[in-house]
């Protein structure tokens, strides 16, 4: 599907900023995602309208979270919200992994994900929790993606923190994304997509919804 | 150095207490030195010379390997309890800052054995992390409650291993110093 058509269509135009509808828009995403390094990725500020933003954090903020913990992580998650009875989340989900938005992931990042193929968890990082440097690679999985649902400051933690890598091993952090609330980052899952979530701290509620889009 | 008397007095009862948890056979044996030979640990043990090593996939953490540790009639002690006639015993000392930590890597899997973990630092919290924690192929996890001067004596079988959990910020610039040891069977 074109991006016109896509941008036009009605779960677009519903769920995406309108400052996004467009193919210029569009088009500048792509420029910035292709040219950030270490590698490729993007922060997309206002995402979606702020009362919708809202909405949803409302509706993740009635989900069940649990304990998760081990070598790499300790964090709290919900289950996949594909089983969630909440209205806008089983509407969020089926725009994140309609045709239409698809198409504009597949325009801006150049890779092929499949719709209707997504995992997509609430994650709550309350005081130390955090998650140690991997690649995400499993198979299917494409593009990652974190929908951030609070914003935090460098002194809370919780930074996205992007490596740098030599010869398939990561060397050290090149970049760091703190959250802020209603964006979207997104970023190719590959053998080098290595990256972590600096340990939060204090009170800081580091909330998201957020998981992958998957395709060859 | 030497172990405080009464543990070696007990070493059969230790025994029992070893394998009564059948799933990962341990026990952790609280002022395992005397109080001389535990002051003398901690002196040299600060004392080694250590490398820091920054590993994101693996491990961030500070080691000193092939540590001389003579503990007198540990290796007799350590075949009483586990059943079966020690050869060797190497040591490696750790030390473990806010940010430090380990993680369970596919390609760098111990072999089973028999684990040791003295533990070295006094006035460490537990909830700052840096502690020993094995973990079973079903995701069950064995915390080792240790403190400073004790030792904790773990049968690691297969499929089980060991990582160091992370320190967080309330570690401020505390240090724990954890010694492992692996003790070769005969």
């Amino acid at each position: 599907m074109d991006i016109k058509t896509a941008l036009r269509s009605k779960i677009v135009s519903s769920w995406l900023n309108k400052r996004y509808l467009s193919e210029n828009a569009i088009i500048s995403l792509k420029t910035e995602f292709m040219k950030n390094k270490p590698f490729k990725h993007l922060f997309v500020k206002d995402f979606l309208s702020d009362k919708m933003a809202q909405d949803v954090l409302f509706a993740l903020s009635k989900e069940s979270f649990s304990n998760k913990k081990s070598d790499l992580f300790k964090f709290m998650q919900t289950y996949d919200l594909i089983g969630s009875n909440r209205k806008i989340l089983s509407e969020f989900r089926k725009f994140l992994c309609s045709n239409e938005f698809i198409s504009i992931m597949s325009f801006i990042t150049g890779r092929n994900p499949k719709s209707g193929f997504l995992d997509m968890h609430g994650t709550l990082y309350q005081d130390t929790d955090y998650l140690l440097c991997h690649d995400d690679k499993l198979l299917g999985r494409n593009i990652a993606y974190i929908f951030y649902l609070s914003t935090l400051s460098k002194k809370d933690g919780g930074a996205l923190r992007l490596y740098n890598s030599k010869a398939g091993k990561p060397v050290k952090i090149s970049k760091e994304l703190s959250p802020k609330a209603n964006s979207f980052a997104f970023f190719e899952v590959l053998p080098t997509s290595f990256h972590e979530v600096e340990e939060v701290r204090g009170d800081a509620k580091r909330i998201t919804i957020n998981g992958w889009f998957h395709g060859n | 150095m030497e172990i405080n008397q009464t543990h070696i007095n007990a070493a059969s009862n230790a025994r029992h207490i070893f394998y009564s948890n059948k799933d990962l056979p341990s026990i952790t044996l609280k002022d395992f030195l005397d109080e001389k030979s535990y002051s003398a640990l901690a002196k040299k043990i600060k004392s080694l010379k250590y490398k820091i090593e920054s590993f994101p996939l693996t491990h961030k953490y500070a080691v000193s390997k092939d540590a001389v540790i003579m503990i007198n009639g540990l290796k007799d002690y350590l075949s009483i309890v586990v059943g079966a006639k020690i050869k060797k015993i190497t040591f490696s000392s750790y030390y473990l800052t806010q940010g430090d930590y380990s993680i369970i890597s596919q390609d760098a899997l111990e072999k089973p054995g028999i684990d040791l973990i003295f533990d070295i630092t006094p006035d460490w919290n537990d909830d700052f992390g840096g502690n020993a924690v094995f973990v079973d192929g079903s995701g069950e996890y064995y915390n080792i409650n240790s403190c400073k001067n004790s030792l904790t004596i773990v049968a690691r079988k297969k499929g089980i291993y060991r990582f160091f959990d992370y320190v967080n910020n309330y570690a401020g610039s505390k240090k724990r110093f954890i010694i492992i040891a692996n003790a070769v069977l005969s």
